[in-house]
């Protein structure tokens, strides 16, 4: 079971309070397939990403980014019980998706990214201490029912 | 592989971080410490505290030797051979995952922080191959 302090879930709330999930979602996803090319994948059927503009007006990925960003939020409502929230998405993505849990490691660093350039100076040290610590236990949670 | 307009936008960037290399490296190096705990370790000898002049010393010669790397993408090997050695038998940090992984993506983050949306897609892209060729060279002696 991971321990948040007070002061971790207030830094936590925080930045979730203040954050698009659309826009934030659209963009660590669009990067996640610029920055990490080999990560398109698992999109095969996404139609164009045949450029770092086509990725980021792509609506599939828009689309895609929102999705995942919003089940992101139900694991920062969920910080007591994470492994118990993603266990049914952790089986899909071994068993369905096939998604090397590598993966999640590198969204969430790029969402951290996103976070930082969206923050700025708000996004302080402790800010993404704490934040790395979470991205590193939801991409932990949803390995968790691999085999 | 580092293509020409990767190593522009890298350029690029740099000139915006120079006159700032003190801050960004100091700011990069207690990211680190306080996002990994563990690379603490290869600093027991430093005083760790917040603005402490070894980690505002320490940063600054980080930030110069990756400014010497960028004015010499076309040949990093030679560039960084000398920090190459000292990585490999003196240094000896983890290759695997302190150069490459934890103290390039602080420095992302300390640049996304600095230059907000300027810090696009491309440049982001461009920035991380730049920093993965540079762990790997200072990787290359080490066995």
């Amino acid at each position: 079971m991971v321990h948040w302090s007070a002061e971790e879930k207030q830094l936590i709330s925080s930045v979730w309070g203040k954050v698009n999930v659309e826009e934030c979602g659209a963009e660590a996803l669009a990067r996640l397939l610029i920055v990490y090319p080999w990560t398109q994948r698992f999109f095969d059927n996404f139609g164009n990403l045949s450029s770092p503009t086509a990725i980021i007006g792509n609506p599939k990925v828009r689309a895609h980014g929102k999705k995942v960003l919003t089940s992101f939020g139900e694991a920062i409502k969920n910080l007591e019980n994470l492994k118990a929230t993603y266990s049914k998405l952790s089986e899909l993505h071994c068993d369905k998706l096939h998604v090397d849990p590598e993966n999640f490691r590198l969204l969430g660093d790029i969402l951290i990214i996103v976070l930082a350039a969206h923050f700025g100076k708000d996004f302080t040290p402790s800010c993404q201490a704490t934040w790395q610590k979470l991205v590193g236990v939801v991409a932990h949670a949803l390995a968790h029912k691999y085999h | 592989m580092l293509t020409a307009e990767d190593k522009k936008l890298v350029q690029q960037v740099w000139e915006k971080v120079s006159g700032h290399q003190e801050e960004v490296g100091a700011e990069t190096l207690e990211r680190m410490f306080a996002a990994y705990p563990p690379t603490k370790t290869y600093f027991p000898h430093f005083d760790l505290h917040h603005g402490s002049d070894q980690i505002r010393g320490h940063g600054k010669k980080v930030v110069a030797a990756l400014g010497n790397a960028v004015k010499n993408m076309d040949n990093l090997s030679q560039a960084l051979s000398e920090l190459s050695n000292l990585h490999a038998y003196n240094l000896r940090v983890d290759p695997l995952r302190f150069p490459s992984q934890l103290l390039s993506h602080c420095l992302q983050v300390v640049l996304a922080v600095h230059l907000g949306k300027d810090y696009t897609p491309e440049i982001h892209s461009a920035v991380d191959k730049f920093m993965s060729a540079v762990a790997s060279v200072l990787a290359e002696k080490y066995r």
